[in-house]
């Protein structure tokens, strides 16, 4: 027989390598707009025109190539899609809560496109979303951006190709509720974290076990070229990501709160040499503003959500507007199939509360958003060359008034507020009483055909 | 070969011939006779001629008028024109048709209900459970758990399945297949092939992980990957060098080496579409032989799974009907499908009744879709199989029909339960087809093989044969073409036009009723009279007069003219049920 080493190809693969599928592009000549590139100010009548999904013009009198539909945008707006760096649409499960450190699920194998939150989503005009892991965990699942492109069946259709791999992480509450049982009444054996302590604990134990996995395939990797009897270490796909995420290969994005944890957490990851790192919610992130700024650390808050639960007690709606003034990367996120629909009012609350101008404040759903996804080279902003997500709206996007008209997709249009017709949905149950069948609609929410941990852990 | 091990014998053999065949079994040796009890006695032959019958060895190869021999178990021979030798049981049915018996692409035909898990104690660390509280248990054999008297084969083969492929019962990794005949007293009679797939599905565990799918998904990468690495690890152990480490032994990691080598598929259960790409995507990165089934809504990933080349069981179960539907036929669904109108923009509070009906309509066509994948598959030019698994054994052939009214053509769904099953399985040499040398799986049946009132009297399982009477309420069927609810539709100058119509024995003659659903009332009929499959019938229409339907009956179905006053339309009838 044969010697076999054994290819360390075999055993390493990143699924992120996938090849990407057809994903469909197209073309529109946009005329006499006013155009809010958000990276270059304000043009007023100008037109902006989309080839094959990517925005090839930006100026006057451009002319549509042979087929490409025009469409007049006289007295309307015309801004980025807006990216939601926070979301839970589009996915069949959203929390794996059975373990406190979960990194190697992914929500690239739940991304559901029959998911109508698509739908509303671009009737917001968001056409990105950063579909998450849910924040039972401390080391989550891995996170998934797509775009918004409604009609497709397959899930893979849906990705953001290229987008850099994220991963959720979350302090505080929520860990220590779901797997240290505080204050959830749960019968089932507690298990590390129940306090903020173990929080820490956990999260400097995930990644010591990486290093140290790290350390042992580099020791087989030297050891295999002088020893034909080398043995491999053994797999373990969580340690896998965990060794990403030290890599410098995933940005973490983090679920926090209060100013202690968001701190706590930059001195791990500092010791882990971790250095891309967006904390989510953050509603005490204006206390640490300057800190988070030194690190380079970005912030998704909310507009003004606040009070549902003790750590969130300490808010304030000035919150994006002082992380703003202090140089943090800062977008607003929704975390909701609802509040997706209004991003750009949330957006405008800012100019309310801590007076940003208009670009500051567009830049909260579009460029900073793209930024902490690590996509801000393709969207975010008009610009020749970056993607043809766009929207067109009927009023400037932070007037209270405004109403978003059309949104396009790498030049595809997914929604026209005069073709939406009542029943969007791309499939419908064969077998659901109709007299009921609307209640059972609103009573899954923005959730239909998502069905939660713990719905699995009850049934029979 | 010793006759006394073979244990074959027809459960429904008549009793004289046990006599019989307990006397002739004691001439060649009464010791070794003395020495058994009854279950032991041999059968006097195990050769079985069907004469005189029409034979579909597969779809489109046809004997019109042939004999088909069974000897030990297997097709002896096949044929219009064959020698039927001294010791061959012989059967001579009137008028039936011989077809391969089933297949049953994945069940779990055979396998007790395992106990309930609600009883056992929590586990310490629910991120890291046990793997048997997991259900991560591929090292099981569906072989060792078995039972020969399990209900669920009886009910299987009365439908015309001779073989099924079955797994065990579990979650997420319920252990390997095998494909089973099903027929025999013990487990070991019935085994055609072992180890004939590695069972998956996306059952997570309760309350501990991997309880969703995108765990179950990880779960099965980092068991694969670290699979392929003890593999490795064994081969360099056993190639015999000093100074490798010994491997760790674990059945869970060793239970995928043959998967890995590509010896054993992947019998991936997926039911909604979003867990076929899952399965399909696990394939594209990992690498193993993968086959699919269930696929209830395969409708939206046609492409996706032709492209695969991955071997497919499309599900015998359908959605269950809401209410409404199941109250209407299909005429009425097609007026539903017809309103339909995809552009409405109704607030739902002005015009709730407009939104209900497009709903009604989206449900019909949701229907309709699953009801057609098979035929989606045949039109992509995918040889598919059929999965039992979680259908009806009463819903099963009703299904089979419905999936033919939404386009499956009648030979692809016999190649789906017979030649595409075996082939799909990897068993064309000794299922699928009525040839030489194939075993002995059989449907002796009265009529077209999917019509709703075909009777399957004989079953062959392994050359045994199994006898299934008529029932009461089917021979009455057989003896009455008329009687039972009948629609008729009037090809007239303001459209077609139904009429429901019930006819009801009474001594040697018929009554009847006919009622207008659009108007939803109801007249007697006169003059019902059935000469041969000559109907006529008359009633009094309330604003046309006498109306008189004269025409033929053929089967279900029936053609002829209504007469008005002095004009005469086509009128075409369809019998939609018989009397309970």
């Amino acid at each position: 027989m044969t010697r076999k080493s054994i290819p360390i190809s075999l055993l390493a693969f990143h699924i992120a390598a996938m090849p990407a599928v057809a994903q469909e592009t197209g073309s529109v000549l946009i005329q006499n707009a006013t155009v809010l590139t958000i990276t270059n100010g304000t043009l007023d009548h100008t037109d902006v025109l989309v080839e094959n999904g990517k925005i090839t013009g930006i100026g006057f009198n451009l002319s549509a190539p042979n087929g490409v539909e025009v469409i007049d945008a006289s007295g309307q707006y015309l801004m980025p899609g807006i990216v939601d760096a926070h979301s839970h649409i589009a996915l069949s499960s959203i929390n794996e809560s059975s373990s406190p450190v979960t990194a190697e699920v992914t929500m690239e194998d739940v991304v559901n496109p029959y998911h109508l939150g698509i739908y509303r989503a671009l009737a917001g005009g968001v056409t990105t979303s950063h579909t998450m892991h849910g924040s039972a965990n401390v080391i989550g699942g891995q996170n998934e951006t797509i775009k918004h492109r409604w009609g497709s069946k397959n899930p893979d259709d849906l990705r953001f190709a290229g987008a850099p791999r994220t991963i959720k992480f979350a302090l505080g509450e929520n860990p220590t509720r779901v797997h240290g049982n505080r204050g959830s009444g749960d019968s089932q054996p507690a298990l590390r974290p129940s306090s903020r302590m173990g929080v820490e604990a956990v999260l400097r134990d995930a990644f010591t076990n990486a290093q140290r996995y790290m350390e042992d395939w580099d020791a087989y990797e030297v050891d295999r070229r002088r020893n034909r009897n080398a043995v491999p270490p053994k797999y373990n796909g969580r340690l896998e990501v965990i060794a990403d995420i030290i890599r410098g290969d995933i940005i973490v994005h983090c679920h926090s709160y209060r100013a202690d944890e968001i701190l706590m957490l930059l001195d791990v990851l500092e010791d882990f040499g971790v250095t891309k790192i967006t904390f989510q919610h953050a509603n005490e992130g204006f206390k640490v503003a300057p800190e988070l700024a030194a690190y380079g650390a970005g912030a998704s808050v909310f507009a003004d959500w606040w009070t549902y639960k003790f750590e969130v007690y300490y808010s304030t709606a000035y919150n994006a507007a002082i992380l703003v003034k202090n140089g943090v990367v800062t977008s607003i996120n929704s975390d909701s199939g609802e509040l997706n629909r209004h991003l750009f009012h949330e957006a405008a609350k800012t100019q309310r509360y801590g007076g940003l101008t208009d670009d500051e404040a567009l830049s909260l759903i579009t460029i900073n958003p793209a930024m902490q996804l690590g996509i801000d080279e393709r969207v975010g902003s008009i610009e020749v060359g970056k993607d043809g997500d766009l929207v067109l709206f009927s009023e400037h996007p932070l007037s209270v008034y405004t109403i978003p008209l059309k949104t396009f997709v790498d030049g595809v249009k997914y929604f026209d507020r005069d073709e939406d017709p009542d029943d969007v949905r791309l499939s419908v149950s064969p077998s659901a009483d109709l007299d009921t069948y609307m209640e059972e609609e609103i009573d899954i929410h923005h959730n239909d055909r998502v069905r939660s941990f713990k719905e699995i852990f009850q049934e029979r | 070969m010793n006759l006394y091990s073979m244990r074959r014998r027809p459960e429904s053999w008549p009793s004289t011939a046990v006599l019989v065949a307990l006397f002739l079994a004691s001439i060649p040796s009464s010791t070794a006779l003395a020495q058994r009890d009854a279950s032991d006695i041999p059968v006097v032959t195990k050769a079985v001629a069907l004469e005189g019958v029409r034979i579909v060895q597969s779809p489109g190869r046809v004997i019109e008028n042939g004999t088909v021999l069974i000897r030990n178990g297997l097709i002896e021979a096949v044929g219009e024109n064959v020698d039927v030798p001294y010791d061959a049981e012989r059967i001579a049915p009137d008028s039936m048709t011989v077809y391969a018996g089933f297949i049953d692409g994945l069940s779990s035909t055979g396998v007790p209900q395992p106990k309930e898990e609600e009883d056992l104690p929590p586990v310490p660390d629910r991120g890291n459970p046990p793997d048997d509280r997991a259900g991560i248990q591929p090292q099981r054999d569906v072989r060792s758990l078995l039972s020969a008297d399990q209900k669920s084969i009886e009910n299987l083969r009365k439908l015309g399945f001779g073989a099924a492929h079955v797994v065990p019962i579990g979650r997420m990794l319920p252990g390997s297949g095998a494909v089973v005949l099903l027929a025999g007293d013990e487990p070991r009679d019935m085994v055609l092939k072992g180890d004939a797939s590695l069972f998956v599905q996306f059952q997570g565990a309760r309350r501990m992980y991997p309880g969703t799918p995108m765990a179950m998904t990880a779960k099965f990468r980092q068991l694969f990957t670290e699979a392929k690495r003890r593999q490795q690890m064994v081969q360099l152990f056993e190639s015999g060098t000093s100074g490798v480490p010994r491997p760790e032994f674990d059945e869970v990691h060793y239970a995928f080496f043959p998967v890995i080598d590509r010896e054993k598929p992947v019998f991936f259960y997926v039911d909604d579409v979003l867990e076929i790409h899952r399965a399909l995507k696990l394939q594209s990165i990992l690498g193993f032989d993968l086959s699919l089934a269930g696929l209830h809504e395969g409708f939206d990933a046609v492409d996706a799974l032709a492209s695969s080349g991955a071997p497919l069981f499309v599900t015998l179960d359908l959605p269950k009907k809401p209410k409404w539907m199941s109250k209407l036929k299909r005429d009425s669904l097609e007026t539903i499908l017809a309103a339909y109108d995809d552009e409405t923009r109704t607030a739902t509070f002005r015009d709730v009744e407009a939104e209900r009906r497009n709903l009604e309509a989206r449900q019909v066509m949701s229907r309709d879709e699953f009801a057609s994948v098979a035929a989606k598959l045949e039109a992509a030019g995918v040889s598919f199989g059929f999965t039992t698994r979680g259908a009806k054994t009463k819903d099963i052939r009703k299904n089979i029909r419905e999936m033919i009214d939404r386009g499956l053509s009648e030979d692809a769904a016999l190649a789906a339960l017979t030649t595409h099953a075996a082939a799909n399985l990897g068993l064309s040499e000794s299922l699928g087809s009525v040839d030489v040398g194939k075993i002995a799986n059989l449907i002796v049946a009265d009529g077209p093989l999917f019509d709703a009132n075909t009777k399957y009297q004989y079953v062959f399982v392994d050359g045994k044969k199994f006898f299934y009477e008529k029932s009461e309420r089917e021979r009455q069927t057989d003896d009455d073409s008329l009687a039972g609810t009948w629609t008729f539709t009037a090809f007239t100058p303001d459209g077609e036009q139904s009429g429901e119509v019930v006819f009801e024995k009474d001594g040697e003659s018929y009554t009847g009723t006919i009622t207008y659903p659009d108007l939803d009332v109801t007249m007697e009929l006169t003059d019902v009279s059935l000469d041969e499959d000559h109907l006529s019938f008359s009633w009094e229409d309330p604003n046309s007069g006498t109306m008189t339907v004269e025409g033929s009956i053929s089967g279900d179905e029936f053609e002829g003219i209504v007469i008005i006053g002095e004009e005469e339309m086509l009128v075409i009838g369809v019998k939609e049920d018989s009397p309970e």
